[in-house]
């Protein structure tokens, strides 16, 4: 298993069937229980080994499998497709990107009215992302319709070459599969508790697989692996810079609405104790998979592990290693400390 | 009525650290009860009557809207983001409190316009001198509340967090009227209502209810030049007919309404355009819950200087118990 396998594969909100025979794959020689849900979640279930004293609480850990893309709407009598967006994209970021369109992974980019023809006021905003067209060079219509069928998804290419300064990770997808990388990390782990790791699909579109997993798994915990979106440019104003590329996990104390906010000083006081640098900071308008997870049956403890990640919704995001290792060790310590018996605050 | 409803609005409680009005609650209620739990995610649950008999949750929610600091700056002010609805304009120049009691301030940077009011643009000053002094006090996370005690002025009352203690009130007097009841009574005092109405979601999984009634505020249209609403103050409980969250079972309301006419409670029709209440999450838990609400009419929600009019109280009270020591069929 490779970060930057998983960070190559496709997978739209819906289309994760990539990943997840991948993460199955990366699973099969283990002693990992693996299934898969009516909905595509990917849950492994990890056993405590024989022996292990105590009963601990119910302990679910997720990591989504898509990432945000398009799906293509008409084909254009011009042999250009038409799309919406499947999740958040930043359509700042959209004209000139690179696309893969359908299964067979058809190249195209993404276009835009050229720049000779754009009115004044045109210029000074962001184009429109229902403006845009994806260009995958066909003569015509009936070109593309060879190539293509309404209803393909398509998703942004991997960066050609991975560049890797100082610790500095970069390409598309990052939040998803950081998690997905960190989760198998864990489950790879001979820990003394027993817990259930979740690769939930259709997060970008509405936090959908994690609501019916939890509902499955019935968790006491759940903590969420995923990116938290850095706004550390230069320019934003000194109160509104968080999330910080480089400067450790953020923990979030009005995470999703749901607020479990001793459940997150709880994982504060883990870190501390490690050494483990964190964010913490208030931003209760995040929407995360916490968020439909702690109203789930008759409620369940939450909280997100927030990776800092740049440019969110575009196909060049950034992340830091070192985020990403501590919050690697934060998970695996907050693990032991349950294993140990340790009770939560409320 | 009046020192129980001080008691509940002066304390401290936004949504997501209910703890201290929690533990105020479950005071009042251990003498009328001895099943007194609370849950997963902080709902204090009260249980009265029959067991056996058909579960009925009455839902108030324990939390208040407040702030949430963001962010100290090198001189010691704080910058927030809000904890539910809370309106830069009625926030400005507000005094606010923490949960150890420590007070501050809201301000603003300077307006060249008062459109330019935002949340982003305002902080609370807490009187620290440096950023240092400040973080000696609160951290990142740290939630404060509008800080105001509640006054009679007249039959009516005002001050903070109404919304809704006053439901809170509501329930703790029923629980204590009531003393035979042929139903199993669930009294839910939730959490987190001011963000969405967490707390009666997962507290309706876990009651399984037969019937669910929220007892929340409802705003009126008895002010001078405001939205049109037929609620009004001094009119009585408020039956609710619909809000954004909820349309009431007609099989509900028409039980509360009939119940009202036939002790000669004063009584008034809630057709809400906005807002949502507990009854939203419960009506649609597991197989689905006939749910209504009772609501006290209520002017200037969200500000420290909420109003309402005692006599509506009282009405909700004696509604709610007449129908609760009512056997009906349904």
């Amino acid at each position: 298993m490779s970060l930057s396998e998983l960070l190559r594969l496709t997978g739209a909100s819906g289309d994760e069937e990539q990943v997840r025979a991948y993460i199955c794959r990366a699973l099969q020689a283990t002693d990992v229980d693996v299934a898969v849900d009516n909905i595509g979640n990917l849950i492994a279930t990890k056993n405590a080994p024989p022996g292990t004293p105590m009963p601990t609480p119910r302990i679910m850990l997720t990591a989504h499998m898509d990432e945000p893309g398009m799906i293509i709407t008409s084909i254009h009598s011009s042999g250009m497709l038409t799309f919406k967006p499947i999740g958040a994209l930043d359509a700042a970021t959209l004209l000139g990107s690179h696309v893969l369109v359908g299964d067979k992974g058809i190249p195209g980019v993404i276009g835009g009215k050229p720049i000779h023809r754009l009115q004044e006021s045109e210029r000074r905003n962001i184009p429109r992302m229902d403006s845009m067209m994806i260009d995958i060079g066909a003569a015509d219509e009936k070109d593309a319709a060879t190539l293509i069928n309404i209803g393909d998804y398509a998703v942004f290419a991997p960066a050609s070459g991975s560049w890797n300064l100082a610790g500095t990770l970069h390409g598309k997808a990052l939040p998803s599969r950081v998690g997905c990388a960190m989760l198998l990390k864990v489950l790879a782990l001979e820990l003394p508790v027993a817990f259930t790791a979740v690769f939930t699909v259709q997060k970008e579109v509405g936090l959908r697989g994690a609501q019916v997993a939890a509902y499955r798994i019935n968790p006491d915990i759940a903590l969420v692996l995923d990116a938290h979106p850095a706004q550390d440019f230069p320019g934003v104003d000194a109160h509104h810079q968080e999330a910080m590329l480089g400067a450790g996990p953020v923990l979030n104390a009005g995470d999703n609405l749901g607020m479990d906010v001793p459940l997150t000083s709880w994982l504060a006081r883990v870190a501390a104790t490690a050494g483990i640098p964190v964010q913490w900071q208030a931003k209760p308008q995040l929407k995360r998979e916490t968020s439909v997870m702690h109203t789930t049956r008759t409620g369940t403890r939450t909280a997100t592990l927030g990776l800092p990640c740049r440019y969110l919704g575009s196909p060049y995001q950034m992340m830091s290693q070192s985020d990403i290792d501590y919050a690697q060790q934060l998970i695996t310590d907050a693990l032991m400390r349950l294993a140990k018996g340790e009770s939560l605050p409320c | 009525m009046l020192n129980l409803l001080t008691a509940l609005c002066n304390a401290w409680g936004p949504a997501g650290a209910e703890q201290q009005i929690r533990a105020l609650i479950a005071g009042y209620a251990q003498a009328h009860s001895t099943e007194v739990q609370t849950d997963t995610l902080g709902n204090l649950i009260v249980r009265q009557g029959t067991p056996g008999g058909k579960r009925i949750m009455l839902s108030a929610h324990m939390d208040e809207i407040g702030l949430m600091v963001t962010f100290i700056d090198d001189d010691g002010f704080l910058r927030f983001t809000t904890v539910g609805g809370v309106s830069p304009a009625v926030l400005y120049g507000q005094p606010v409190r923490f949960a150890d009691g420590l007070t501050g301030v809201v301000h603003c940077e300077k307006l060249n316009d008062i459109k330019d009011l935002k949340i982003e643009r305002m902080y609370i000053d807490i009187g620290a001198e440096s950023k240092a002094a400040a973080e000696e006090r609160v951290a990142i996370g740290d939630m404060c509340c509008y800080h105001q005690s509640l006054r009679q002025v007249g039959k009516r009352v005002v001050g903070k967090a109404l919304d809704d203690r006053v439901g809170c009130a509501v329930l703790l007097s029923v629980m204590q009227q009531i003393s035979q009841t042929p139903y199993d009574i669930y009294y839910v005092f939730s959490v987190q209502e001011e963000v969405g109405a967490h707390g009666a979601k997962t507290a309706a999984f876990a009651i399984e209810p037969h019937l669910g009634l929220a007892v929340d505020v409802t705003g009126v249209g008895d002010t001078p030049n405001t939205v049109p609403l037929a609620m009004k103050l001094g009119a009585g409980a408020a039956i609710k007919v619909m809000d954004r969250s909820v349309i009431c079972h007609p099989k509900v309301r028409g039980l509360l309404d009939s119940t009202a006419k036939d002790k000669n409670i004063p009584h008034q029709v809630e057709v809400l355009p906005y807002g949502g209440t507990d009854a939203g999450p419960i009506h649609t838990s597991r197989a689905g819950v006939p749910s209504g609400a009772v609501s006290i009419p209520t002017r200037y929600v969200h500000t420290p200087g909420e109003m309402v009019d005692l006599s509506d109280v009282q009405a909700c009270i004696d509604l709610l118990t007449a129908f609760l020591t009512t056997k009906c069929s349904w």
